[in-house]
């Protein structure tokens, strides 16, 4: 009867220690540094410009120019 | 003396007020893609002029995107001279690049980037897709495109 209130006051002593002790205690995960390359990312942004642009002027290849619109030709600089 | 309105209470002309107020509020700037609809609509109706006038060499790119007289003398030109109702060659030059300001920044805020930089690359496209007699300015010179080496 003894041995068992003791190992039950053990227990409730030593649970909160050993909380108390993994609560103090910091794990660190190394992390790589984060690699910048700015030739790529200068081509990406380049490429989307040019698709966004693309994109909006794709009349230009349907409409058809020299159809009502005419400009007399003049002499070049 | 009360100098409320008689039958209208303060409280209420107060409600409306800031009603009216949060209503005027709530109206939003036209989304993006509005404005990109229009000035698409625009510069598709616009297009087979500019291509004509650039064809007659009175026209020409700049590496700065924006379209360009070959020659101050092609202002007062007609843009058609079929429908004097279409304007001047001038006057087409200045709608384009309104135009395309206001695109180089939508797409700028878009892309997060400045409207300059999508301008010049507006400027890089329209040199690719150019006629060899089309004319395009580079630093400060008109040249044809056949005489332009792309590195």
């Amino acid at each position: 009867m003894m041995k068992t209130r003791s190992a039950v006051l053990q227990l409730c002593a030593g649970v909160p220690i050993a909380a108390l002790v993994c609560g103090c205690l910091s794990h660190h995960v190394e992390t790589e540094p984060i690699e910048i390359k700015p030739i790529h990312i200068t081509m990406d942004i380049n490429l989307r410009v040019q698709r966004e642009l693309d994109e909006f002027f794709d009349f230009e290849k349907s409409t058809a120019p020299g159809g009502s619109p005419t400009i007399q030709s003049k002499e070049r600089p | 003396m009360n100098r409320s309105r008689p039958g209208v209470p303060s409280a209420v002309i107060n409600l409306l007020g800031m009603l009216f107020a949060a209503g005027v509020a709530a109206q939003d700037p036209p989304a993006p893609r509005d404005v990109r609809s229009e000035l698409k609509e625009r510069m598709k109706v616009r297009y087979p002029l500019l291509e004509a006038a650039r064809d007659a060499g009175k026209i020409g790119e700049t590496r700065d995107g924006e379209v360009k007289l070959v020659k101050a003398t092609y202002a007062g030109d007609p843009a058609d001279v079929k429908d004097a109702a279409k304007g001047t060659v001038g006057e087409l030059v200045a709608a384009e690049n309104k135009d395309r300001q206001a695109l180089y920044a939508v797409l700028a805020k878009e892309l997060k980037l400045t409207a300059a930089e999508v301008a010049q690359q507006n400027g890089l496209r329209n040199l690719d897709k150019a006629k060899p007699d089309h004319w395009i300015e580079v630093k400060a010179q008109w040249a044809q495109r056949k005489a332009i080496t792309r590195s």
